[in-house]
């Protein structure tokens, strides 16, 4: 029973292979003959599979019998595309060999259709036999098998005989991954009926050969996509300390188990629960051992940390070049290149060097065919084998490559809002000629958000021009004040009376307020303060402004929204850095606003119905301060009756102070705002910050954001 | 008290920072230097009962002294903070993360 459902189980394994690489490759030439050897291989597994268990409950010779000998049938043309595979892999041999390979395989297939499916030559009959299957092998069983057999061989030498002819490492690694996919699943396939009492004794043997076309299939499949080359000396420390785990715990357990186990003659109880005791005392040692050697044996001669603490230490309010100079610095050292190249998007939308200390000159045109290339892929990191041998690259691999040789580049690293990029880090290739790993790769990963902070400070606010002015902190801050505020979406709709507004305490804030409108009736918003004062927290609070919308567009979960805001907080802006604020949607069609407080102090509803305002901002947690933030997260529900008023406040006017040091407070605002009650939002936002300044006798202390909006009239659409 | 003080002296055998003053945005880089330099060196008590003000920059420091303590394997406790200190920790949401000490046997 058990080998019938593994049997099934195949099947849907290869679907889901097709469907994971369509769904990332679609469109790529040669995805068609990888799906092609996987759809095969699930037909063949699911005509086996069933046949399978016709036979196992007696049922339905006649079709049993068809269905193995389609299921055979399934598994040459199988192998006949593993052939037509290797012909066009990892690069495309002469033409001619691919058309008379293809018209032979073309051939072979309709032969085996004749013979296998169509004759009886393949197989007589397959029927049970008390627990078992038995198969009567027709007079040419043997020899389509060594055929098959032959082929899969014949594949794997090709890949293999052309892995050394590539000068390039990925292709040559490539080649060696597909050879060693064949190998695996085939030779596991050939050798299976070998290890069987008798070769006509076949239920394992069914059972169990999908599962090596899975392999084989899988293998293979990944072989077309791969495009970065292995970190073999990590894999090789990481499997010298496995082994090395297996031998200092594991035989020693299992040592212990099995000398356990001869106890069994004195007593039933003593084995038990001493295997028991040996297995937890096993796992806490293979703890140890864990974090003392294997979580090492990765981190030797690696770089990573140094590298994020490096980034994050660089203060962008020291000026272009200086931040330029030193993230060059960091890098080089890091990584030992010398050719570095950062591209920004200008005016016009085309990328321009802006900075190449070895002289490297490149741009990228907005709508040339590498530009509409790079932004479809969505790919942040991108390195010059990926370049080379990815499926995606493969209609301006000409141009890309060329990009890379003229800055005699290695990896690519794309700063992007949403899928728009908006700046590239070009790095050389090391001095070592090494080349960049899987290791190098994850690592560009883990510093992306920083370097997108470096590209967003470099196109919006370190532009060359206003270096010269003579304030340059209040011309900064003018840009960026302008900026922020130019990006708000227009919160206008018949049925709701918006208004907000934002004052810095001096020109520059960390305070903002951000609407996103997503259909004709809902809105994304977001209210907040980023930490800090003056131009760093300015510079944060657009960032953050920016990744907030960027993030909005690839998350559709709010929970999980808010929770990658918090990953990029703790992770890219200057340690201690926090955002206390809200975060919210409004649904204008259901009359319902949806939000999560995260540290806003007042989020206020006007009741009609008792007259009186009632504090709805709950429980908050401020994001940056912890790592997982989700199960702290509250997402709430407010449905708006008619004639309600929803308010919020950040903490510099409920924490406003007068001179006698009373706080302005909750209290004030409410009753500065239900004075107000009949007016248009945006004169209750008006009247009461000019409350709240009278209070405090003008004296502002921190940044200032109230939002108001009003829900007067529920029939108007 | 509108100038902010830092000192460090030893009581019961412990390095204590003991500030008094607003933490605010003209004073908190006196606060995020010394309070960063003490945690990278060892284990360290910040005494906050004579703070009158403690802004968020200033919350900030204490949020990433915390995070540096853990990484360099480094205890950070809070001495007997005012009511106001108190207010700012339980602003954020997060007020039990904070280690606060009422006496100095606690550490």
């Amino acid at each position: 029973m058990g080998l019938i459902l593994l049997s099934f189980l195949v099947f849907p394994a290869f679907i889901a292979n097709i469907l994971i690489v369509r769904s990332r490759f679609r469109g790529v030439a040669g995805l068609r003959i990888t799906e092609g050897i996987s759809l095969s291989f699930a037909a063949y597994a699911l005509c086996q599979s069933l046949a399978l268990a016709f036979i196992s409950a007696a049922a339905m010779p006649h079709l049993s019998h068809n269905l193995i000998k389609v299921s055979a049938f399934f598994f040459a043309l199988s192998y006949l595309l593993v052939f037509v595979f290797v012909l066009d892999f990892p690069v495309a041999l002469p033409r001619w060999i691919r058309v008379i390979g293809g018209l032979l395989a073309t051939a072979a297939a309709a032969l085996a259709l004749w013979r296998i499916v169509f004759s009886t030559d393949y197989i007589l009959a397959t029927v049970r036999a008390g627990s078992d299957i038995v198969r009567v092998d027709g007079s040419a069983y043997g020899l389509i098998n060594n055929l098959e057999t032959g082929l899969a061989a014949l594949s794997a030498a090709i890949l293999l005989a052309r892995s050394f002819t590539f000068a390039s490492r990925i292709q040559r690694q490539r080649a060696l991954v597909g050879f060693a996919g064949i190998v695996l699943g085939a030779g596991f396939i050939w050798i299976l009926p070998q290890l069987v009492v008798s070769r006509s004794v076949v239920r394992s043997v069914f059972a169990l050969t999908p599962v090596a076309a899975l392999v084989l299939a899988t293998v293979v499949t990944y072989s077309f996509y791969l495009s970065r080359l292995f970190d073999w000396r990590s894999i090789g420390r990481r499997l010298f300390y496995f082994g090395l785990l297996t031998l200092v715990v594991g035989l020693p357990t299992g040592l212990a188990i099995y000398v356990l186990t001869l106890l069994r003659i004195v007593s039933e109880t003593v084995p038990l629960v001493g295997t028991f005791v040996v297995f937890f005392i096993s796992l806490f040692l293979a703890r140890a051992f864990s974090a003392r050697f294997l979580e090492r044996a990765g981190s030797f001669g690696e770089y990573r940390e140094e590298l994020e603490s490096g980034l994050a230490h660089i203060d962008l309010s020291e000026g272009r070049d200086l931040v330029l100079g030193k993230l060059y610095g960091l890098l080089s050292n890091a990584l030992d290149f010398s050719d570095f190249t950062v591209l920004i998007e200008d005016d016009q939308g085309s990328l321009r060097s802006v900075f190449s200390p070895t002289g490297g000159k490149a741009n990228i045109e907005k709508g040339s065919d590498l530009a509409i290339a790079l932004d479809r892929s969505d790919a942040t990191v991108l390195l010059k084998s990926e370049a080379l041998a990815h499926p995606a690259y493969a209609d301006v691999r000409a141009e890309f490559m060329g990009l890379f040789e003229n800055l005699n580049a290695e990896a690519f690293i794309l700063a992007r809002e949403g899928r728009h990029i908006i700046g590239a880090f070009i790095l050389g290739a090391r001095r070592t000629g090494a080349d960049f790993t899987d290791y190098d790769y994850d690592t560009f990963k883990s510093i992306y958000g920083k370097l997108f902070v470096f590209a967003y400070y470099l196109k919006n606010v370190a532009r060359e021009s206003l270096l010269y002015t003579v304030d340059r902190e209040i011309a900064l801050s003018d840009q960026i004040i302008r900026f922020a505020l130019e990006k708000v979406d227009p919160f206008e709709h018949p049925k709701a009376d918006a208004a907000w507004a934002l004052r810095y305490m001096r020109t520059l804030g960390g305070d903002f307020i951000d609407f996103v409108r997503l259909s004709p009736d809902r809105w994304f918003f977001v209210m907040g303060d980023v930490s800090g004062k003056g131009l760093s927290a300015s510079m944060n609070m657009l960032i953050l402004k920016s990744m907030i919308r960027t993030f909005l567009r690839v998350e559709k979960d709010f929970v999980g929204l808010v929770s990658r805001i918090n990953t990029f907080i703790k992770d890219n802006l200057p340690r201690g850095n926090f955002f206390a604020g809200i975060f919210g949607y409004f649904d204008l069609s259901k009359d319902a606003f949806y939000y999560i407080n995260c540290g806003i102090p007042a989020l206020l509803l006007y009741s009609p119905s008792f007259e009186s305002f009632i504090e709805v901002q709950g429980e908050g947690k401020i994001l940056g301060f912890v790592r997982d933030i989700k199960p702290y997260l509250k997402p709430r529900k407010l449905i708006m009756p008619t004639g309600c008023v929803l308010v919020a406040a950040t903490d510099g006017i409920t924490d406003s102070e007068n001179l006698r040091g009373e706080r302005f407070g909750k209290e004030r605002l409410r009753r500065s705002i239900q004075e107000r009650l009949g007016e248009p939002a945006n004169a209750i936002v008006d009247g009461t910050l000019e409350d709240l300044l009278s209070f405090s006798d003008r004296k502002q202390d921190d940044d200032l954001t109230l939002f108001v909006i009003k829900f007067p009239n529920r029939s108007a659409k | 008290m509108t100038q902010l003080d830092i000192s460090l002296k030893n009581e019961e055998g412990h390095e204590v920072l003991a500030v008094s003053g607003p933490v605010n945005s003209y004073t908190f880089t006196e606060f995020q230097e010394k309070v960063y330099k003490a945690i990278k060196a060892g284990d360290t008590v910040i005494d906050m009962s004579k703070v009158t003000t403690l802004s968020s920059a200033g919350i900030g420091v204490l949020m990433a002294a915390l995070d540096d303590g853990e990484a360099a394997g480094h205890k950070l406790a809070v001495l007997r903070p005012s009511e106001i200190v108190v207010l700012a920790m339980d602003s954020t949401g997060f007020g039990d993360r904070f280690p606060v000490i009422q006496t100095l046997k606690e550490f």
